[in-house]
């Protein structure tokens, strides 16, 4: 697979500058990561760095829209925010490539936070916990699932944040005590990518991002979760068709040894119809009608996720079961080489396509970047490469044992 | 304080035509080369889905049971040696295309066309299988009917076009239990396996992977003439004003919509500017007022669709159920607004650019110009256009929007429907 090349600059002010030059697209793109995510939120006032997220778009004095010039430069822009950071995107035709920068150090240097648009974009980050948690049938998995996973690490709560009244009462001096705390150059790792000289786009940083005060250095330590000893279960009803049970287990984060081996886990366990879930629990033996499994893939101590919807007739209890007798299959006859050929293969497919997309591209050479290096993004290939089939037993055995599951029994009402 | 840096007027430039073979039995290959990891796509494309079905969800479901086993290869078997070369071919039928999209490393190419033509020669559709699908996919449809947002877009759908018309419907129990396995095998054979297909190939290739093509469509498919007639009738009465009552709902949906009009249409240019600015991204007249002023709203956005043979313009969004009443005066508010007072030189140039950008974008990279070009074959709209749409949406002005507002937005007409409390 050939290297994604790339340079990068420190600023004076310790802003990370990183350049990946793309000359097949007439696009540029500029990515800044903010290493700020839920898990940095006070555990009574959650919701915060996601509400912030939309806080950003609000405008400054001297750009009091900031869509507008960058939509005139025939660009668009988005954000996200997950737990461990927040993102925000910017793409542009390579003749505007200079717009973004500028856009960029406004709104990390001036933001125009007041009143108004916190009222305002509480009330549509309201709209959008309804939307997306309480008007969805299962949209509170998140919750009920990672408040069991992690009784201490804040991972504790989804990025919307635990309840609509932790958004609803954020102040406006506790807004702008965010801003000024993790909204600086020294927090933050800006990519620029695409059609544009190193030259042209380093030069475009100092331009704009050089002068812009420094700020404290912000402390990424965590409370760290306290290792499982003893399976937790928990039952809720709600109004929806279908019984569903969800079991996580904690598993090793981004850097940690098994990471990748959980990965390749899931892509064994359901991904595609002749994945093991699917074949036997779909398939043969009609017990779900739906089965996937995840991982959160989050920087520090992550969920390993099975979820099913479990078909009429069929205990709960009994279908958990099935997917017990499954994990043990992984944990004593482990896999064969023809499986673990197969989804190294699938994986290296994936990889490579979203390789093809410049986006794509510019926030995992970011987000590489937060993990420590942004070389991590040529290596990865290598690390599913280089994992055995007994490797993959040992994760099994280690980590998806019963004293570490966390189930949610989720049931219908009717 | 520093310069704000100057805004470049954007231009874009002529769509890219593709490197065009034809197979010695008449099959055009249309070819979009880029380097990207030696990775290959080819898109094999029948002039049918769903506008030629005699059942609602027939195209669907033979798109969903197409590797479900052949006479050598049960389900599990096609997709083992599938998913081992890493490969994967993805199947769904559009509104007048059944379309199959390989991914597959060069390398691997050859195999994976093997196994797909082995499908679409010698495809089964064994009962279980058939019954497995019908119990997961009403198990799915279960769920939907519990979403706000899905009732409310379907209610649209069918009342503008039809509850069974291709364009209007959208998934339903009913549909479900309806599908037989004599339909599966009887869409499959006449719509698919005996049509003679378009091939697009993209990402790495040369003349091997023409000659890979060739081998595999030209010798064996057995070819006969398309069919491209509507078999559905539809015969509605329809309300313009609909409620879906769901008690337990914390917001509701609303969905509003008409008949508008498709690419052949000589407005269709200047509208698609104009509806952007309407509603169509997340500096528009909806949005800046529903969202970002009154905030009644995660989002709130409307969109022209454009199909062979008509066009619809639908509005949508989700809101707390005191704000729905305000919400749709808003939106009223905002059509007459534009009917009747000209935007700024400003606004026209963000939404203008916006969208020139978004032309842009379609011709970034072999994918996305395979993509731009298949997509406007199967509405049947020649690829000349796209640099004429460029053209106009480059030179439409103000008065021009606001006629055009006054033309194909009329508030009255459209229908209504709410999902909600």
């Amino acid at each position: 697979m050939s290297e994604i090349n790339f340079e990068r600059k420190i600023l004076n002010n310790g802003l990370v500058v990183i350049h990946h030059l793309d000359r097949d697209t007439p696009f540029v793109v500029l990515n800044t990561l903010y290493k700020v995510g839920a898990k940095h939120e006070n555990p009574a006032k959650t919701g915060f760095a996601h509400l912030f997220e939309h806080l950003m778009f609000e405008g400054t004095k001297s750009i009091p829209y900031f869509d507008g010039p960058l939509q005139e430069a025939g660009g668009e822009n988005n954000a996200f925010t997950n737990n461990d950071y927040t993102n925000y995107y910017d793409i542009v035709p390579a003749v505007n490539a200079e717009i973004p920068f500028w856009l960029e150090a406004d709104r990390m240097q001036s933001l125009n936070i007041n009143a108004r648009s916190l009222k305002l974009q509480k009330k549509v980050v309201t709209e959008e916990f309804k939307e997306t948690c309480i008007n969805q049938p299962y949209g509170d998995i998140q919750h009920l699932l990672r408040a069991m996973v992690y009784p201490t690490h804040p991972y504790q709560w989804p990025t919307i944040g635990k309840e609509i009244a932790h958004i609803q009462d954020a102040t406006l001096a506790e807004v702008k005590d965010f801003y000024r705390t993790h909204y600086v150059p020294g927090n933050a790792i800006m990519v620029i990518a695409g059609d544009i000289d190193k030259e042209v786009a380093f030069g475009y940083a100092e331009k704009w991002m050089a002068d812009i005060p420094a700020g404290r250095p912000v402390s990424q330590d965590q409370q760290q979760e306290i290792p499982q000893t003893s399976a937790r279960e928990l039952t809720h009803y709600a109004n929806v068709p279908q019984n569903m049970i969800i079991i996580g287990y904690p598993m090793p984060g981004r850097l940690e040894k098994g990471y990748f081996e959980g990965d390749l886990i899931t892509d064994i366990l359901s991904s595609g119809h002749s994945s093991r879930l699917h074949q036997k629990l779909v398939k043969e033996r009609e017990i779900f009608s739906e089965i996937d499994t995840y991982i959160t893939g989050s920087n520090e101590t992550g969920m390993f996720v099975i979820e099913g919807r479990i078909n009429e007739g069929i205990d709960i209890r009994q279908a958990g079961a099935f997917i017990r007798e499954e994990i043990t299959l992984l944990q004593t006859e482990g896999i064969s080489e023809l499986e673990l050929e197969k989804v190294k293969n699938q994986m290296l497919t994936y990889m490579r396509f979203s390789d093809a997309s410049l986006l794509n591209k510019s926030i995992s050479l970011a987000y590489y970047e937060l993990l420590g290096d942004a070389q991590l993004i040529n290596q990865e290939a290598d690390l599913y490469e280089n994992i055995s089939a007994e490797d993959i037993r040992t994760f099994a055995r280690k980590f998806l044992n019963s004293h570490q599951s966390n189930t949610l029994y989720y049931l219908s009402n009717s | 304080m520093k310069k704000a840096p100057q805004i470049n007027p954007l231009t874009v430039p002529e769509f890219k035509m593709p490197e065009k073979s034809t197979l010695s039995n008449g099959i055009s290959i249309y070819g979009f080369p880029g380097v990207y990891h030696d990775i290959t796509r080819v898109d094999i494309v029948y002039d049918s889905g769903r506008w030629t079905e005699r059942y609602p969800l027939v195209a669907q479901s033979v798109a969903r049971l197409f590797k479900s086993g052949t006479n050598s290869k049960t389900a599990f078997q096609m997709s083992e040696a599938i998913d081992h070369l890493g490969s994967t071919i993805s199947v769904y039928a559009g509104y007048h295309a059944f379309n199959i999209t390989v991914y597959a490393m060069r390398k691997n190419l050859q195999q994976t066309l093997n196994l797909l033509f082995e499908c679409l020669t010698d495809d089964i559709f064994p009962a279980h299988e058939f019954e497995n699908y019908i119990k997961n996919t009403r198990a799915k449809q279960s769920i939907q009917e519990e979403k706000t947002d899905f009732l409310a877009e379907r209610a649209c759908r069918n009342v503008i076009f039809g509850k069974r018309h291709p364009y209007g419907y959208s998934s339903e129990i009913s549909f479900i239990e309806e599908l037989r396995p004599e339909e599966i095998v009887y869409y499959f054979t006449r719509q698919i396996r005996n049509k003679k297909p378009a091939i697009y190939l993209s990402g790495t290739y040369d003349d091997t992977e023409i000659r890979m093509l060739e081998s595999i469509f030209s010798d064996n498919l057995s070819v006969e003439s398309s069919d491209d007639v509507r078999h559905i009738q539809d015969t509605d009465i329809r309300n313009p004003i609909q409620k879906i009552v769901r008690k337990d709902a914390v917001q509701s949906s609303i969905a509003m919509g008409k008949k508008a009009i498709n690419k052949m249409h000589p407005d269709f240019a200047g509208l698609s500017l104009t509806n952007t600015i309407f509603g169509g991204f997340f500096g528009s007249r909806l949005m800046s007022n529903i969202r970002e002023d009154k905030g009644y709203t995660y989002g709130i956005y409307s969109s022209l669709q454009t199909y062979r043979y008509d066009g619809a313009i639908f509005i949508q969004t989700e809101t707390s159920s005191e704000y729905v009443t305000a919400c749709i005066k808003e939106i009223e508010t905002e059509v007459k607004k534009l009917q009747n007072e000209l935007i700024t030189e400003e606004e026209l140039k963000q939404a203008r650019n916006y969208l020139l950008g978004k032309y842009l974008s379609r011709m970034d990279g072999a994918f996305a110009q395979m993509e731009t070009f298949k997509n406007y074959q199967i509405e049947g709209v020649d690829i000349q256009y796209f640099n004429k749409f460029a053209k106009i949406i480059e030179n439409t002005s103000r008065e021009e929007v606001r006629d055009l507002a006054q033309k194909h937005l009329d508030f009255d007409s459209m229908y209504q429907v709410i999902a909600g409390k």
